[in-house]
């Protein structure tokens, strides 16, 4: 059994804090996160500028949830986050499921992903325990596949017609992927985030011109 | 919640349990080794107040759970555990049968077609989904035989109950039938 992650937490990596977002996180600067359909998709909402009420009351109700986590990912040094995590743990089983989004556009393709999330994985594997993480992608999102496909995650299921989406009604499938922790922890010397000393970091980063990332629920 | 009505069949009734409708027979379901170890559940010393409560709880969360009856004795026979995901239009199955009494696959190939049909055209769910464990071979075996599709494997998805390991779940899917106008038809 794996531990629920605490009310408050950092995590750190070398150019970011990633942390539970807060209602006081609201800001402008996050309205034009979920103006893409992949992105919508993530929160399971309909495209359109997110105001601040409506983040705030999404990062309040977060507060209160042990088991789905909101996580802000904030460059060093910086007031606003760039980008988000949403973590939902069942630590009977000792699963995370993960979604991700780079929301502000400057920070993509910028090896912000793979620096952050390997951050993430060590936190959840490591402190707390978890033995397996999940990631749930929709088939049209080809950003977050090709950042799946070049990294250790191995697909698991195709699920079919699975999510009626927000905005269409319509049906989607639903693309299952996973990594246990002892295959991230065996990770090839490629795929393992390096500090940028050298060629370091250009060898370690698979995100290359990848733009967006949108997962689960 | 909506309001379940009795689903009957040739030979059973599928009904909801309340907590006053807890049976002895699911009370023995708990204690028997060979059946719990199938659906990686630990054999537990469970009362009828356990029970009563878990029903109660289940209820204010979205999941139903259903009795499997004998039409001619009304025998419980069977559990379905049905979590609905409203925004998605889906219902996830929990399925046991008392194998003791009954064969799981002569049980289900008789319920699952008419509750399946029950959720689609009256609860205008869209899907159908079931996760099982590995050591579950006759649950599995029904679900390959009968239409549900295999959408995959999740490896050591669950902890096992005993021996430290982690086991696979196989994960099935089906789309119902939603348009009540087609029963009509």
């Amino acid at each position: 059994m794996a531990n629920l992650p605490p009310a408050t937490f950092v995590i750190e990596s070398e150019d970011f804090i990633i942390r539970p977002m807060l209602p006081g996180d609201a800001s402008e600067k996050l309205g034009p996160w979920i103006e893409d359909e992949n992105s919508a998709a993530m929160l399971n909402t309909h495209r359109r500028n997110w105001d601040i009420a409506q983040q705030a009351e999404l990062f309040s109700r977060h507060e209160a949830e042990p088991r789905r986590r909101i996580l802000g990912i904030f460059p060093k040094r910086a007031k606003d986050p760039i980008g988000l995590f949403i973590v939902k743990v069942t630590p009977k089983q000792g699963v995370f499921l993960l979604s991700h989004l780079i929301g502000d556009k400057d920070w993509r393709g910028k090896d912000t992903t793979f620096q952050t999330s390997e951050a993430v994985y060590d936190y959840f594997f490591n402190t707390l325990g978890y033995a397996k993480a999940k990631a749930n992608v929709r088939p049209e999102n080809k950003p977050m596949l090709w950042l799946i496909y070049t990294y250790v995650w191995r697909k698991e299921a195709h699920l079919i017609k699975h999510l009626r989406l927000a905005d269409s009604g319509k049906r989607s499938d639903l693309l299952t992927f996973a990594i246990l922790a002892e295959e991230w922890r065996n990770r090839a010397d490629k795929f393992r985030s390096k500090p940028r000393n050298g060629e370091a970091a250009a060898s370690g980063a698979p995100v290359g011109a990848a733009a967006n990332a949108a997962g689960s629920r | 919640m909506p309001q379940i009505t009795d689903v009957r069949t040739k030979r059973f009734r599928i009904s909801p349990i309340s907590p006053d409708k807890v049976s002895d027979a699911w009370i023995r379901w708990t204690s028997d080794p060979v059946l719990m170890a199938q659906m990686n559940a630990r054999v537990i010393k469970v009362t009828r107040a356990d029970l009563q409560r878990y029903v109660a709880a289940a209820w204010k969360t979205k999941r139903m759970i259903l009795g499997i009856y004998t039409l001619t004795d009304g025998d419980h026979i069977g559990l379905y555990e049905a979590a609905i995901d409203p925004r998605n239009a889906n219902v996830t199955f929990d399925t046991l049968v008392d194998q003791q009494k009954y064969i799981l696959p002569n049980v289900l190939s008789e319920t699952d077609p008419a509750l399946l049909e029950f959720l689609g055209k009256q609860l205008r769910l869209e899907k159908a989904v079931a996760q099982i464990v590995e050591t579950n071979a006759p649950l599995i075996r029904h679900y390959e035989g009968t239409g549900w599709v295999k959408e995959g494997v999740l490896r050591q998805e669950v902890e096992a109950v005993a021996g430290g390991r982690r086991l696979d779940m196989v994960q099935f899917g089906r789309l119902l039938d939603s348009n009540p106008a087609a029963s009509a038809a």
